[in-house]
């Protein structure tokens, strides 16, 4: 037989059907108005935090809270620092991020800093960016309306602080995160900071062929 | 948040009206897209999850959060069935999707199918596509269910085509294991 055939068949089997229950579409209705009313509340919840960033902010410029970040490398793309900027482990003040990039950060700061070339929105609505390192990857970049940069993609040359860039093996990723968790596109390492967020280390051939810095959140689809 | 929309209403004269009214038209073709899609989408979701509890789940957390932004969606191409399809396959593979799970209520009716046994269980390539972590499955259903190039897949799942590639070939290498004898027998 041939494989694709088959595969063609049963995705036309009528047993793919599934029968719909009265009342199914009021039920997702209903639901849509629920998330678009947590949406709004969650939006002028987003002042309150762009507040409590710009504060914890003020602490690390002033050394109390430990310097969490590379200072901005300056406007210039070749300039960009090649050292990423903290330790899962480390406490986070709000000011995590790639270089200039940081999580959380307002969508018109990000883009002014020049870096980003605006792609297509995702699923949700959130907007999508390529970057100069990755100029044809969909999503590098990824901004929440609310929620600011949820995601960050390293540029392939970059290390994390824990030495592992892209081309490194698992077993290297393992020794130096041993909390790794395996997904089937890689591995997660969650940080313990606030916000939460995690490095995404997806993988192919045993080896590490992206890393992203994302923001725990499900305003996006982060796959 | 929802602009107001023209409702072909004239004299009322007050934004609020204008904008409760365009609010209300917006929902109302939402809802009417859900009644004509629902089937086709259960259907959808059945094949990307292996499973009508899943499948209900998926349709459901992504149906709420499309219609929640409902007009934007509208305002993005012709073609909104198209765009729901491809945000379920983003579902599916999203490592979030847990989390999502957990946010769901339990308002949404069960499809009466999950109290039965999947009435495709006894087919060999349904039960070998098991074996499919979730972006291998989807690529598989994105290739033969929807008839999507590997470039299309590519941008539907925010990845590159080399990785497409590499999925389905893991995905087929599998399949082609799992069913070794039959494939040899018909071949």
């Amino acid at each position: 037989m041939d494989l694709d055939d088959e595969l063609r068949r049963l995705f036309q089997d009528q047993r793919l059907d599934i029968p719909v229950k009265p009342g199914a579409d009021d039920a997702v209705v209903t639901g849509a108005r629920r998330v678009r009313r947590r949406r709004r509340a969650l939006a002028s919840a987003g002042s309150a935090f762009a507040v409590a960033a710009l504060v914890a902010g003020g602490v690390a410029l002033a050394g109390l809270g430990g310097p969490t970040s590379m200072p901005p490398a300056g406007p210039a793309p070749s300039t960009v620092t090649k050292t990423v900027s903290v330790e899962p482990s480390t406490p986070v003040s709000g000011s995590v991020g790639y270089g200039v990039l940081k999580l959380g950060m307002a969508e018109a700061d990000a883009v002014s800093t020049g870096f980003l070339t605006r792609g297509p929105d995702d699923s949700l609505g959130c907007h999508t960016y390529f970057t100069q390192g990755h100029p044809d990857a969909v999503g590098a970049v990824v901004i929440s309306p609310t929620a600011g940069v949820v995601r960050i993609t390293l540029p392939d040359d970059a290390k994390t602080s824990m030495g592992i860039s892209v081309g490194a093996s698992v077993a290297d990723l393992k020794a130096r995160y041993p909390k790794a968790v395996e997904h089937d596109f890689g591995f997660t390492v969650t940080a313990n900071g606030t916000p939460s967020w995690v490095y995404v280390f997806l993988v192919e051939s045993e080896a590490v062929t992206r890393i992203r810095m994302q923001l725990d959140t499900r305003e996006c689809f982060l796959t | 948040m929802f602009a107001p929309v023209h409702v072909g209403v004239a004299g009322h004269g007050v934004g609020v009206t204008a904008e409760f009214s365009g609010e209300r038209a917006v929902v109302e073709d939402f809802a009417e897209f859900v009644r004509v899609s629902l089937p086709g989408l259960l259907r959808y979701g059945h094949a990307l999850t292996g499973n009508p509890h899943d499948a209900a789940d998926l349709v459901q957390g992504v149906l709420e959060k499309v219609g929640s932004r409902w007009q934007s969606v509208l305002g993005k191409g012709p073609d909104p069935l198209a765009y729901v399809r491809r945000a379920m396959a983003n579902g599916h593979v999203s490592r979030w999707r847990r989390l999502r799970r957990e946010n769901l209520v339990a308002d949404f009716p069960d499809s009466p199918a999950q109290a039965e046994v999947d009435r495709l269980e006894h087919e060999p390539l349904w039960q070998a596509m098991r074996e499919l972590p979730p972006r291998q499955r989807a690529v598989v259903v994105l290739r033969f269910y929807e008839g999507l190039s590997e470039a299309e897949i590519a941008d539907s799942l925010g990845v590159t085509k080399g990785t497409v590639k590499s999925q389905n070939s893991k995905a087929m290498a599998t399949l082609r294991t799992k069913l070794g004898w039959l494939v040899e027998r018909r071949e």
